[in-house]
């Protein structure tokens, strides 16, 4: 389902942040990319959901190069992807629901299925009655599962989750990597990025790790 | 249906975001049409002077008056000679008949009853019967020479400059519009630059879950549209204001010159609105373009 070959990332400013990192990504897996910070895994991450281009080497999504890819059809590969980022990018001028709802006004759903959606999301991550609250008042933990929310309110076959648990407690961490499990249950391909050990531990889900740009064996 | 209430969705947006700034945005689409209306204006003095010359060209005539002493006889000599060089109508008003018409004219009416003499020459009215002021120009001036002609009126040659005065005028009026123009694109475009930066965050967050340019691009086409409707519609206000009131004063200014502004046609109030609506649409389309290609290198 994702496939990386030989794919290198060389940011302006002439940073390596990628060498040569070849992997593949069966379609219904989990896997867990790990590293040190710095290591690349943002990048990676970014890469494969097509918001930056590598510098060489080609990366197949569900069959398709999308180094090939042309500018203006990078927004419809992006729509085959939840992504949490790990900057969050909440906007904090609008409500919780408008948050979850801008991938699906995007894409052009209607009014009411809109509703039904953003709703059926902000139920799977506990956050329904708070639809109408501003991102600003929620905890991390909770803007954390709204990130999620809008990650999978278009129903996406693959979620890459930049760091999904940040600095949250380990409770907390292990409640969000179950939601990951389930949605992995039925279907969902998730790569997720962690610098964390504690929420790999004991999951026997794949590890990828990167070590200063390069995958490590 | 649903592409209907998308695109409804992000209009109302950019509506009510143009009037969360109610002064700013006024003061704006009060710029725009003063800016747009001054030339509009100009360019309706210019076409009623405009239709007066070339009224005047049409109508044109020599007017020979002779001297004040002439003869019956001289008269008799004027008509034939005239007749033989002149190919056209040829009228002529005794110095008596004139004096009575001028008596007619109330303000002079007084004037006249208080003379002892008559100061008004005969005058022989010439039209041709082909308007070619060229020709008109060289018999007047051999009429000009007869030692019995005092003066050969000839309005062709002032028409003919206030003709080419009127097209170099509307030719400048065309370049300020041009210039107008150019400002009303970069006006626009800095005021979608800030629309832009205050959605900073939201136009890339939208880009990240797979906004297209165009999905981007729509709030700020569509603010860029009504700015420029408002501003084409307040330069519609305007001349309108104008026509309504500022005419009463100069009207009568106007007048003794022959020119008469006529009511703007819906083409001349139509033109500054798609002339408005399109270079805003140009400058927003500019900006939100500009600022894609930044967000997305
Ligand atoms: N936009 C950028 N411009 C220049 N350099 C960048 C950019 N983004 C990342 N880098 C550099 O690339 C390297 C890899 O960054 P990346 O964000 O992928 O690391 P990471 O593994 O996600 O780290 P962390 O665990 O801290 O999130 C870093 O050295 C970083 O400084
Ligand atoms: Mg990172």
């Amino acid at each position: 389902m994702i496939t990386t070959e030989q794919v290198s990332k060389r940011y302006p400013g002439g940073h390596q942040a990628l060498k040569n990192v070849s992997l593949s990504i069966q379609e219904g897996e989990m896997v867990f990319l790990t590293g040190h910070s710095g290591a690349g895994k943002s990048t990676l991450m970014k890469l494969i959901g097509g918001i930056e281009r590598a510098t060489s080497g080609s990366i197949t999504i569900n069959g398709t190069k999308i180094s090939n890819l042309t500018r203006s059809a990078l927004p419809y590969l992006r729509r085959n992807f939840g992504f949490v980022f790990q900057d969050n990018k909440l906007l904090l001028d609008r409500s919780v629901f408008h948050n979850v709802a801008l991938p699906l006004l995007i894409s052009g759903f209607s009014k009411s299925e809109t509703t039904t959606r953003v709703r059926a999301a902000l139920d799977k991550v506990g956050l329904l009655e708070k639809e109408r609250f501003s991102p600003v008042t929620l905890s991390g933990g909770e803007q954390q599962r709204l990130c999620i929310a809008r990650a999978i309110v278009n129903k996406p076959a693959i979620l890459l989750a930049d760091e999904p648990t940040g600095n949250l407690d380990p409770g907390y961490a292990a409640d969000i990597v179950a939601m990951f499990r389930a949605f992995n249950r039925v279907g969902v391909t998730v790569v997720i990025a962690t610098h964390d050990p504690a929420m790999i531990q004991g999951l026997g889900a794949r590890i990828i790790s990167l070590k200063q740009g390069e995958l490590q064996e | 249906m649903n592409w209907f209430y998308i695109r409804f969705s992000a209009f109302s947006d950019s509506i009510s975001r143009f009037f969360r700034q109610p002064i700013t945005s006024l003061l704006h689409i009060l710029g725009m049409g003063i800016a747009l209306s001054i030339p509009m204006g100009c360019y309706m003095l210019l076409d009623g002077a405009d239709q007066f010359s070339r009224k005047l060209n049409n109508s044109t005539q020599l007017n020979v008056f002779l001297t004040t002493e002439s003869s019956d006889e001289t008269v008799k000599t004027a008509q034939t000679q005239l007749e033989e060089l002149f190919d056209g109508d040829i009228k002529f008003i005794d110095r008596d008949q004139g004096l009575s018409e001028l008596s007619k004219n109330p303000e002079f009416s007084e004037l006249v009853a208080n003379l002892d003499t008559n100061p008004i020459p005969h005058l022989f009215v010439l039209t041709p019967n082909q308007n070619n002021p060229q020709q008109l120009l060289s018999i007047a001036q051999i009429i000009e020479n007869w030692p019995f002609v005092e003066e050969v009126g000839f309005d062709a040659d002032w028409a003919g400059k206030l003709e080419s005065f009127v097209k170099l005028s509307k030719i400048l009026v065309m370049l300020v519009v041009l210039l107008i123009g150019l400002g009303f694109v970069s006006s626009i475009f800095t005021t979608i630059q800030l629309q832009i930066t205050i959605r900073k965050d939201e136009i890339e967050v939208a880009r990240l879950v797979g906004a297209t340019g165009r999905f981007i691009r729509r709030p700020f086409l569509y603010y860029g549209f009504i700015q420029g409707l408002l501003g084409g519609l307040c330069a519609v206000f305007i001349i309108f204001l104008g026509m309504k009131y500022g005419l009463k004063f100069l009207q009568p200014m106007l007048e003794p010159l022959g020119i008469f502004i006529r009511k703007p046609s819906l083409l001349t109030l139509g033109a500054p609105l798609i002339l408005s609506v399109s270079l805003s649409l140009l400058g927003a389309w500019l900006s939100s373009n500009n600022h894609l290609k930044k967000i997305d290198s």
